[in-house]
């Protein structure tokens, strides 16, 4: 996939030597909105390439464009100027249909408040992103039951969301995002609503799932839970202004 | 497919099961909606939309409107014909007196001839129909009982054919019992009779023009062609009979058409106003689901996040909404039960094919069918808002549960948009059909009800068939009636006020003047006996009224103001001389003087101004055959409690003669006005649930709005803002909304009014007043609506709004 990027000469595209073909390729990303007769800049001339199996940290503080860079990367916003490569396909050329079904395939996702649906059992939040991927009510089942056995909750398969603690809660949005198998996990905040020990028992889960090929991308303003990570990427004004590779913690 | 549609299904009727109160209210306004929508429909579909209950009805024909052919007519038209396959003469609601089993009773009997029958093509209950040997002069007379008399008089008893009956004096052997819908015409038919034995001397002449005519139209013959042939025959015979065929009209039109015709326009206004009910009841549960789906916003785009499509969450929303039509459907249709009972009780008597109307698969389906569009409609908006959600708000910088505030806060606005414009054509609807009923009430009638009580008498023919016997029976019951406790004054008229079929009507001669039989004066005539317009305080306008010299005195006559207007316009009618062309005698004309001219009344409708009108003493009369008439009593107390001496009075003068139709003047005044009285009940009911409607979702709008800006009204209230900057700030928002839905409402309501102009009275689709004072209505009950909620807002606490987490 060879992608060539003349912008933006500070930030390199491959600074992870050896590593895997790119999950993610940003070339020349930018986004604005019109205002008052001129262009505000959310993201200006993003160069970022994410390999296989590679554990990014965004940081950054708040209005740095962390969030808008969240979303495109999670295909929930196209409109944005720019190259954008998932997994090889071009999401900046892809229509709707076939941008949601690349989101299907390749994302999940994890949010700060869980976003657990109150009205569903664990099993069937788990359950929820299968019954979107045309898979059979025995494979989603065996595939619950499944996940529900790796992350041991199986005896709280039947709970409601409202019976969990916030760190079994994120446990469980955890696997819900793994459940359909997708390449990327991307995390907003994964740990911004636990205390600092659940925190880092999530932390550790995504290094588990990282180990086991995930490509996990988080934003975050912890250090400490950056440094579970292998890169962190500073963001200012829109600007990915350096990018750091960690030494896992 | 299905599982994803079941899943939706079972996961909305658990979230619904979660939030009981917001379930209740949707299912509560969808079953109110429902349910009237499904009584109005099962009426209309009854009344309106079903086939007239015979074999191939769309070939059935009526041929005239109002009695106005004869036998030799009949006759005439069923030797020429081509058009239809068989013509049938006959007469509706013909006295008989039954004596003899049990008490002596009025009852009403269709004469018929007997392919009357063979043209409705229906198999009898028990026995048979009529013969054509049953239709002769000197035949046994026979009688074909109709279901609902043989289930009262025999209670159903499969006996009873062989049985002989006493009618008006003659022995009538029962030969069969007709199933109930063959009473298509609502008459109360309580049995069909052979003309020849009942009324034989109608057959030979070709003046007693009282019959109507129905056919059934050869197949593959068009009503038009029947048309064309039927008015060549009649022209014809007005040429080969111009005395007795000159006028005669024949208009044929489909017998469904003429049964249901005249309920039509009502029962489209009433089906109109219901729906307009259920579009506002869909509008105000897709209120309710979209504040539940601001509430769940962060749902909707966790499933996007999770790879749910529009479709999917399209299907979720509307899982939601069809769980909730279908128990508010089933709750509607329990509620249909009473809701039909209170639609027919209101109903006038004159609702043909009321006894119909049931709860079948038809209606069910009707309401299913209602009940999934109405799911639609609630759904459309939110399910389109919650296909757009973006999964954004899930982030970290986005709040939990918040997505779409602004869009839901639009779509919310044009919902109340929707429902105030939808109330205000219902009130603008109501308005004009209450205007329509009160200018009815105040409609001079030309008489005077209060204190008059009336009832119909008829003589029976084996006593009273000739002249003389009838004359001395009314006399005498005036007298007795005059003697009676408590009457004031008593007297007897042919036809009474507010008479919808008219009574006597014929051709009138002026002495002095030519006409051709086309211009030829038409008027009805009212003989009366006794002081009738002194009872009736009908207003001699000039001259003088009857007396009792005039009994056996010189020929006199009365007319009313429009017949005067017609012929002396201008000039004074006193001292004229006209006859009746019909009811003189052998001698030649029957001239009469006009001694006075009295006021014009209410004569069949209270919609309708009085025909031309001459009345007569029923003692200078010529014809043989007038037996019935209706005494007018009046009093200065309550006239009810003249009832038992008046009853007393006339079994004084004969002990078979039965008093039928015994009510005030009041009543019948009343009876008249029922359709009027019932559109303008049953639309004013319907325009107070969509005003109920429109003002719950005001109501639930501006809490919203009010509860999505806490944070600007408490930063508001902390920089200086006053309680009522509040309150016009909230208020002010329901009452825009309030003003572009009445922009919308009204002129919509003009369109529809005009549509409908039809069922008003005496008030324009285009009535200022009825605008202004709808518009009033729902602004005044707008801002009530509006108070609470801004109140709430202007009551709130900056500081602790302010320092929220």
């Amino acid at each position: 996939m060879g992608l060539v990027c003349d912008l933006a000469p500070d930030v390199s595209l491959d600074k992870n030597e050896g590593m895997q073909e790119p999950m993610i390729e940003l070339c020349g990303v930018e986004k604005s909105y019109p205002q008052g007769g001129g262009q505000v800049y959310v993201l200006r001339r993003v160069d970022l390439t994410v390999g296989e199996g590679d554990f990014v940290s965004i940081m950054g503080p708040s209005g740095a464009g962390k969030s808008t860079l969240l979303h495109i990367l999670g295909i929930h916003d196209s409109e944005f100027t720019g190259e954008y490569h998932l997994t090889g396909e071009p999401v900046h050329k892809l229509g709707r249909k076939e941008r949601h079904e690349l989101q299907k395939r390749a994302i999940g996702f994890v949010f700060q408040s869980y976003h657990l649906l109150d009205e569903l059992t664990v099993a069937e939040n788990l359950e929820l992103p299968l019954s979107y991927r045309n898979l059979k009510k025995a494979e989603r089942e065996a595939v619950v039951a499944d996940t529900l056995d790796r992350f041991q909750i199986v005896g709280k398969k039947d709970l409601y969301p409202r019976q969990l603690s916030g760190g079994q809660q994120q446990l469980v949005a955890v696997a819900r995002a793994i459940v359909a198998s997708p390449k990327l996990i991307l995390a907003d905040e994964p740990t911004g609503n636990l205390h600092s020990e659940q925190g880092a028992e999530i932390m550790k889960l995504f290094q588990k799932l990282n180990a086991e090929g995930t490509t996990i991308v988080q934003v975050t303003h912890s250090e400490t839970n950056a440094g579970y990570g292998k890169r962190i990427v500073k963001m200012r004004d829109g600007w990915v202004v350096n990018e750091s590779q960690e030494a896992q913690g | 497919m299905i599982e994803h549609a079941w899943r939706d299904l079972v996961q909305a009727t658990r979230g619904l099961g979660r939030r009981p109160a917001f379930a209740l209210t949707a299912i509560l306004t969808l079953a109110v909606a429902i349910g009237a929508n499904t009584a109005v429909f099962s009426v209309v579909d009854a009344v309106l939309l079903r086939p007239l209950p015979f074999p191939e009805p769309e070939r059935l024909s009526m041929l005239t409107r109002e009695g106005d052919v004869s036998i030799l007519d009949g006759v005439d038209w069923r030797a020429e014909t081509r058009t239809f396959e068989d013509i049938a003469l006959f007469l509706r609601q013909w006295n008989l007196d039954l004596t003899g089993d049990g008490d002596r009773e009025r009852i009403f009997a269709s004469l018929v001839e007997p392919a009357y029958f063979r043209i409705l093509k229906t198999a009898p209950l028990l026995g048979r129909t009529l013969s054509a040997d049953d239709d002769r002069v000197g035949a046994e007379p026979v009688a074909v009982l109709s279901e609902a008399f043989w289930r009262a008089r025999f209670g159903s008893d499969p006996g009873v054919l062989g049985r002989w009956l006493q009618l008006s004096g003659q022995a009538t052997r029962v030969v069969g019992v007709m199933p109930a819908a063959f009473d298509y015409m609502d008459d109360e038919v309580d049995l069909w009779a052979p003309v020849a034995t009942v009324w034989p001397f109608a057959l030979g002449e070709r003046g007693t023009n009282n019959f109507d005519a129905i056919g059934r139209l050869r197949a593959g013959v068009s009503l038009e062609a029947a048309r064309g042939e039927l008015v060549a025959i009649t022209t014809r015979l007005a040429q080969q009979y111009p005395k007795s065929n000159a006028r005669k009209i024949v208009e044929p039109m489909s017998l469904h058409e003429f049964v249901t015709g005249p309920s039509r326009p009502a029962l489209v206004v009433l089906l109109g106003a219901v729906l307009l009910v259920a579009l506002a009841a869909s509008a105000n549960v897709a209120a309710l689901l979209l504040a539940r789906h601001l509430a769940r916003g962060g749902e909707y785009a966790v499933r996007v996040a999770m790879g749910a499509g529009s479709r999917h969450l399209f299907g979720q929303v509307l899982a939601e909404s069809v769980l909730l039509a279908l128990a508010g459907g089933a709750l509607g249709v329990a509620l249909t039960a009473w809701g039909r009972d209170a639609l027919l009780a209101l109903s006038p008597a004159s609702l043909p094919r009321a006894g119909t109307v049931a709860l079948d698969a038809r209606v069910l389906g009707f309401t299913l069918g209602l009940a999934l569009v109405a799911a639609l409609l609630a759904a459309a908006l939110p399910a389109a808002l919650a296909s757009r959600t973006a999964p954004g708000s899930l982030l970290a910088s986005g709040s939990k549960g918040a997505t779409g505030g602004v869009a839901t806060a639009r779509a919310l606005s044009m919902l109340v948009v929707g429902e105030v414009a939808l109330a205000s054509v219902l009130l603008v609807g109501s308005l004009l059909l209450i205007r329509s009923f009160l200018r009815l009430q105040s409609e001079p009638l030309g008489f005077d009800p209060r204190g008059t009580l009336m009832a119909d008498v008829v003589l029976p023919e084996s006593r009273y068939a000739s002249r003389p016997s009838q004359t001395r029976a009314a006399t005498e019951i005036v007298r007795q009636l005059e003697a009676a406790p408590g009457v004031a004054a008593a007297a007897w008229v042919t036809t009474p006020p507010l008479s919808p079929r008219g009574g006597l009507g014929g051709a009138i001669l002026i002495d002095g003047r030519r006409f051709s039989d086309d211009d030829l004066p038409g008027a009805r005539v009212r003989f009366v006996h006794g002081d009738y317009f002194g009872v009736a305080r009908i207003p001699v306008v000039s001259g003088r009224g009857f007396s009792r010299e005039d009994d056996g005195g010189a020929p006199v006559t009365v007319v009313n103001q429009r017949f005067a207007s017609l012929y002396w316009p201008g000039g004074n009618a006193v001292g004229q001389r006209i006859a009746f062309r019909d009811f003189g005698d052998a001698a030649g004309p029957y001239w009469m003087t006009i001694v006075g001219v009295v006021s014009d009344i209410k004569g069949r409708l209270l919609t309708a101004p009085d025909t031309a009108t001459v009345y007569a003493p029923f003692l200078q009369r010529k014809i043989e055959w007038n037996r019935w008439g209706t005494i007018v009593v009046r009093s200065d107390t309550d006239p009810l409690a003249l009832v038992p001496g008046v009853r007393a009075a006339v079994e004084a003068v004969d002990p078979d003669v039965p008093l039928q139709d015994v009510m005030t003047l009041g009543t019948r005044v009343s009876r008249a006005a029922a359709p009027q009285r019932f559109n303008a009940r049953v639309v004013s009911a319907f325009g107070l649930v969509a005003l109920g409607l429109a003002l719950q979702g005001l109501f639930g709008l501006l809490a919203f709005v009010v509860e999505r800006q806490r944070r600007e009204i408490g930063v508001r209230l902390s920089l200086g803002a006053q309680a009522r900057d509040v309150v016009r700030l909230v208020a002010g928002r329901g009452m825009r909304l309030t003003l572009v839905g009445l922009a919308i409402g009204l002129p919509l309501g003009y369109a529809l009014a005009r549509a409908s102009a039809a069922v008003l009275f005496g008030v324009t689709p285009a009535d200022a007043a009825t605008y202004a004072l709808a518009g009033t209505a729902l602004l005044a009950s707008a801002a009530a609506a509006c108070l609470l909620p801004a109140r709430r807002a202007a009551r709130l606490d900056p500081a602790a709004i302010l320092w929220e987490p």
